[in-house]
């Protein structure tokens, strides 16, 4: 049993201290009147001992010891303090700070048994059984306040535990597959004209339901209806991987129209959208795309972005005949599949190695699971030493790092109570694989205090990079130490940056640093943006991930996250930002135009649209999350008793106007002379991230003259004219946004430097502290020297001695 | 024996062969009642959260006293106006976090500041008034939701427990027997948990005594976590060999459509009687989840979330009327259910203690003041509008306090943020 200790021991300083001479002689002169007996803004400076085993105590002083430095505190206001009382005190007081957090840290290290989030526990487990699971909504979701990797903020409880039962049991479903094989490998060409529900659809005036067109060649979509389109006779029972081809061309348009696989879920009574193609132009277009089903869903197409010119009649009103709109026209879909190379998988037989499988005379039907089973696992003549042989191959892979005899005893020993209980073979192997992927050896980072050994390194590159556990190359160059040489790491962090299981870091960052995993948190107002759609949102989001990836893969510098000259976007989105001439779903760069208001994070529609709500942009929310994200400075929460805003969207009164109070109030200024003006700035763009001069209003305005697939908008009107100046605390004036990107530019070595930080508490696991300070500084300069180039940063970090120490 | 079993209701529901067979359960629970008078019925609550708030001008009267049912939404309500009480001023304080609706996960638990730097969430409510009562039914708590299993209880380390949001999920793991293959299934997996659990209190061991003094210390939370399922799984076995109740009831049909928000809240309505008379559990927290999607209401034809941020457009708000009205709706359908069912002599809703309400006040705004709270059932007096200051709100703690004392008569003097309790 273990001992219960106290949370916290002191014997890592001498702590309390004194005051530091300096620094209690520049608190008599200069801060005593008000932090005094009055205790301003709830700080007391009269006490002269310092206990910094207090957290709140020691960030209490760092922030004294930042306040001073900067010189925000004496507020100006106030006579400055003699400039070299000042410094002596800081420097001392830094000092003591420093002394006291390393002494901490070289006692207990930076990062406390760091426990793998439930995504990387997710990743981890595909990459290991060789499996595509969604086992992460089984575990309990992390605490959400800023990274998930945070150990200090993450927690354990006996959810947690039964979540990762849960979890490995079904990912264990999914690599050790004994039903039958799935039905034979086919190729099967659906011709809808052949297929009844569309049949009796096509070309009739047939009021409240969707008309289809037929060619001599093809059936023609002219409108979304996938209950009707949905593929016939593709019965899914598990999950399996199917290609879709399909031939198509556009009729009665020049404009490109968007042909799009989704599968959809009986169970959830919703789709997810597989893949999308743009389709342009009289030719037959060849589309292609593979998908993951799983048991119990289909498949469908769908189309979309077909106009109907202004003027004419809708398909409902005069039948596809004399309907003038455009469509899409599908000469046939063909579903190739399920594509499996062999059965049973090669999961089950990486798992099982040395243990067989027998083929049953007659498949057996499992009541419990609810299917028929074909194969058996087979307990050997001596199932111990094929369950030790088991544990050898899964656990150092697991863990890590290699697993000595005894330790792997441990294990084999449930395996062998689960075969004496009675005998099955199948039950002991599951739950001797479930022992190793719940062991506290996989889940917890555990190293001694001080340097990582070449295993320990591994395991945090690969988290960091991969969201995942180490591959066998990695593990070598652990076992030999060789991880430990500077050169070595540099290649590897190469190596893995260039593997596409790096897109997970990218996804990662875009989710939680710039909090794209709110993406659906609100749906904008269809009457407002009726442009807004599935493919849009996609497009959104794949934008921030590829510029990201783009940044780091080219070495670009952290100033392109204020502005950049290029971006990413398909046409959907290219016509969302009005940038011509971009055809086709696929992603691709593209260098902005002069005179438009984009480039740089800020004016990219998915960041917009995280920072709004679906009706309404607030510019607190989005000054906040400038100060917050990207500057590293979040303002403190409102005082007790202050209310948000009441959004408006009648068309009278602008959300400037409503925020004046934090102009002419002396309390609120305080804080909002910094967090309003970048919000100001950000009111050029829509919740969706549209650049606008006008709000939209449902209520009072002018009309819209512009067109939506081929018709007048009449949803909306153009309501008071946006407003995007502003005045920056420094004075510093801007007119527009472009003006304001050219004064956050300014602030570049700030930003890089919390970029870096950031890039440290990801990798670390662990935020950064006062001591880490100088280690900071040092790979801040490194950076500089290198224009602050985002792979160098990766770089720069996974060799300092925060990440290669605990 | 036959004092603590529940008496037939007059829908006579419980089948007397599934009431004999339900015999060991209730054997556990009079350890408990012994002490109070015998035939005094078990107390149980329910916390119930419409996470989109309720538009006030809708709710709440101008006046304090009796309620007259003058608003829109009390008159829904009238035919159930003496079994309930409205507040007026009742708020958790410092809830401004990460965004607007981080309230949403601290309306049980009164956790400061919910989502910014730093924060934790703590034990809520229920799970803390579970911990007190101890385990003296199948389910020592019930989390419920309508849609995914997110849910607003938190064990004490803040982590939030799933829920449960199948309708037929619950009712088959209260009410079906399964067969013997599946029986044996259960048994066998509580068999190789246990074996699991062994190897890997081994492993912990054998971990802490290689690791650094730091890590060893947070290593307790694994530890104990390892031993608290053991546990579990033993109170499970011994459920296991207990046959659960028959009811006449049948299986209730899930909703697979996403957006029918009240299909699926009515469903949870027809449920909970039949959950309290078998005394699945003696805890229950529901959250009717705000939804960005359409619900099938007549005149409705935008999605909850962004209806409820109408900004004071008038067709907005009528639209959110009609959806709030049949939230509504579905909560005097509860108490009604309660109300005409009875154990012991008793209404089932004397012996329930219901919180209904919100996380927010005004969800336009976002604000997580002067909340939208009704309390029903358990024996207080009720028929009232209880208005205290809409400006400076009362902690809504204090009401958990006084449900915590006065109905499930815990010896508990605070919870949460609570200054006091309630006296009305």
């Amino acid at each position: 049993m273990m001992a219960t200790s106290p949370c916290l021991q002191t014997s890592f300083s001498q702590s309390p201290t004194s005051v530091p001479t300096a620094v209690d002689a520049l608190i008599q002169a200069a801060c005593i009147d008000c932090h005094g007996q009055n205790g301003d803004g709830g700080l007391d400076l009269r006490p002269t001992t310092l206990d910094l085993t207090d957290i709140r105590t020691f960030s209490t002083w760092v922030r004294v010891h930042d306040r001073i430095e900067s010189g925000e505190m004496p507020p100006a206001t106030e006579p400055r303090p003699d400039a070299a009382l000042a410094r002596a005190a800081t420097e001392s007081l830094a000092k003591e700070l420093r002394d006291f957090n390393r002494a901490k840290q070289n006692e207990r290290g930076r990062t406390i048994l760091r426990r793998l989030t439930r995504t990387e526990f997710q990743n981890c487990i595909n990459d290991l059984l060789g499996i595509q699971s969604e086992i992460a909504s089984l575990i309990p979701s992390e605490n959400t306040a800023g990274f998930d990797v945070l150990a200090a903020s993450q927690g354990l409880s006996p959810q947690h535990l039964r979540g990762y039962a849960d979890a490995t049991s079904q990912a264990l479903e999914l690599a050790i597959r004994l039903e039958p094989p799935p039905q034979a490998h086919a190729v099967e060409r659906i011709d809808y004209r052949e297929h009844p529900g569309i049949r009796e659809h096509i070309d009739k005036v047939n009021e409240g339901k969707v008309i289809f067109g037929e060619t001599g060649e093809g059936v023609v979509l002219f409108a979304s209806a996938p209950w009707l389109t949905k593929f016939p006779k593709l019965h899914v029972d598990h999950q399996n991987r199917y290609r879709i081809r399909a031939r198509a061309r556009t009729v009665q348009t020049e404009q490109p129209a968007i042909l799009s696989f989704h599968v959809g879920d009986y169970r959830r009574g919703s789709s997810d959208l597989a893949e999308a193609f743009d389709v342009l132009g009289g030719d037959w277009q060849d589309v292609a795309t593979e998908v993951t089903v799983d048991g119990g869903q289909y498949l469908f197409v769908d189309v979309a972005d077909l106009e109907t010119p202004e003027g004419t009649k809708g398909i409902w009103e005069v039948g596809a005949t004399d309907y003038r709109g455009a469509g899409v026209e599908l000469a046939w879909v063909e579903v190739e599949g399920p594509l499996v190379e062999r059965w049973p998988p090669q999961s089950t037989l990486d798992l099982l190695g040395s243990i067989e499988l027998r083929i049953l005379d007659h498949p057996r039907w499992d009541g419990v699971k609810q299917r028929n089973l074909q194969y058996e696992v087979v307990r050997g003549e001596d199932a111990q030493t094929q369950l030790r042989d088991l544990v050898d191959r899964l656990a150092p892979r697991v863990y890590s790092r290699p697993v000595p005899t005894e330790e792997r005893d441990t294990i084999v020993r449930v395996g062998l109570e689960v075969l004496e209980a009675d005998g099955s073979m199948d039950r002991a192997v599951r739950a001797t694989a479930q022992e190793i992927l719940t062991s506290p050896n996989f889940l917890f980072e555990t190293a001694p205090v001080g340097r990582l050994d070449g295993y320990a390194l591994a395991r945090r590159l690969a988290l960091f990079l991969w969201r995942s556990v180490p591959d066998e190359p990695l593990l070598r160059l652990a076992a030999n130490d060789e991880l430990l040489e500077p050169d070595r790491l540099a290649e590897q962090v190469e190596r893995m940056l260039a593997d596409p299981k790096s897109e997970r870091l990218v996804e990662d960052v875009c989710q939680q640093w710039l909090r794209l995993s709110e993406i659906d948190a609100t749906s904008p107002d269809m009457n407002l943006y009726p442009e807004y759609d599935i493919l849009l949102q996609r497009a959104m989001l794949a934008e921030t991930r590829l510029f990201l990836a783009h940044l780091i893969r080219e070495n670009l510098s952290s100033d392109c996250l204020i502005d950049s000259d290029f971006t990413f976007v398909n046409r959907r989105l290219a016509e969302h930002y009005g940038i011509p001439g971009v055809v086709g779903q696929t992603m691709r760069r593209v260098s902005i135009p002069e005179g438009m208001p984009r480039g740089g994070l800020l004016c990219q529609a998915s960041i917009l649209k995280v920072t709004a709500n679906g009706t309404t942009t607030s510019p607190v929310r989005r000054g906040a999350f400038v100060l917050s994200q990207l500057l590293g400075t979040p303002p403190a929460p409102p005082p007790p008793g202050i209310g948000a805003i009441e959004p408006d969207t009648r068309g009278t009164t602008t959300v400037r106007e409503l925020l004046d109070k934090h102009r002419s109030d002396a309390t609120c200024a305080q804080c909002h002379r910094s967090i309003d003006p970048p919000g100001f700035a950000l009111e050029a763009f829509d919740v969706i991230g549209g650049y606008r001069e006008r709000y939209r209003s449902q209520g009072v305005g002018d009309p819209v003259d512009t067109l939506l697939r081929g018709r007048k908008i009449w949803q909306y009107k153009w309501g008071p004219k946006v407003d995007a100046s502003g005045q920056l605390p420094t004075g510093e004036i801007f007119n527009d946004i472009e003006n304001f990107k050219a004064l956050l530019i300014k602030q570049r070595e700030v930003i890089a430097k919390h970029m870096i930080s950031q890039w440290i508490a990801f990798a670390t696991g662990a935020n950064l502290e006062f001591a880490d300070r100088e280690e900071l500084d040092r790979i801040y300069s490194a950076c500089r020297a290198k224009q602050f180039g985002m792979r160098t940063m990766i770089h720069q970090v996974t060799q300092s001695s925060l990440f290669r120490n605990k | 024996m036959i004092v603590s079993m529940p008496r037939l209701s007059r829908r006579h529901f419980l089948r007397t062969a599934g009431v004999a067979l339900s015999l060991p359960a209730l054997d556990a629970m009079r350890q408990v009642v012994r002490g109070r008078e015998m035939d005094e019925a078990p107390r149980r609550v329910l916390w119930i959260c419409t996470s989109l708030g309720l538009h006030g001008p809708s709710l709440f009267p101008a006046q304090a006293g009796e309620n007259r049912s003058e608003t829109p939404y009390l008159k829904l309500l009238e035919a159930q106006r003496q079994s309930f009480t409205l507040f007026s001023g009742l708020s958790h304080p410092d809830q401004s976090g990460s965004d607007g609706h981080s309230s949403e996960k601290t309306w049980l638990t009164a956790a400061p500041h919910p989502g910014l730097s730093g924060f934790r969430n703590t034990l809520s409510v229920d799970q803390f008034a579970k911990e007190k009562l101890g385990q003296q039914t199948r389910f020592a708590s019930l989390e419920l939701s309508t849609h995914g299993n997110g849910s607003q209880s938190h064990s004490s380390g803040g982590v939030m427990l799933p829920a449960e949001w199948r309708p037929s999920s619950m009712y088959e793991k209260m009410f079906l027997q399964g067969n013997a293959q599946e029986i044996a299934q259960q048994r066998n997996q509580l068999k190789d948990g246990k074996s699991i659990l062994d190897g890997l209190s081994q492993q912990t061991k054998a971990l802490s005594e290689r690791v650094s003094r730091a890590d060893r210390e947070r290593l307790e939370a694994y530890w104990d976590s390892v031993r608290k399922t053991e546990q579990d799984l033993q109170t499970a076995g011994a459920w296991l060999d207990r046959p659960k109740p028959i009811v006449d009831e049948p299986v209730p049909q899930d909703i697979q459509a996403e957006n029918d928000l009240i299909g699926r809240t009515q469903l949870w309505m027809n449920l909970i009687p039949l959950m309290v008379q078998t005394d699945a559990t003696r805890i229950m927290t529901l959250l009717i989840q705000g939804r960005n999607d359409v619900p099938p209401i007549e005149g409705v034809t935008m999605d909850h979330h962004n209806l409820s941020h109408h900004g004071q457009d008038e067709a907005k708000i009528a639209q959110l009327q009609r959806i709030e009205t049949e939230i509504i709706r579905c909560f005097g359908a509860l108490l009604t259910g309660l109300a005409a069912r009875e154990e012991q002599g008793q209404s089932l809703l004397d012996n329930t203690a219901i919180v209904f309400g919100s996380n927010l006040g005004n969800a336009n705004a976002h604000d997580w003041h002067n909340l939208p709270i009704f309390m029903a059932g358990g024996r207080f007096p009720h028929g009232q509008h209880v208005a205290y200051d809409t400006q400076n709100n009362v902690p809504l703690s204090n009401l958990y306090t006084t449900l915590l004392q006065k109905h499930l008569g815990l010896d508990v003097d605070r919870f949460g943020t609570s200054t006091g309790t309630l006296d009305w």
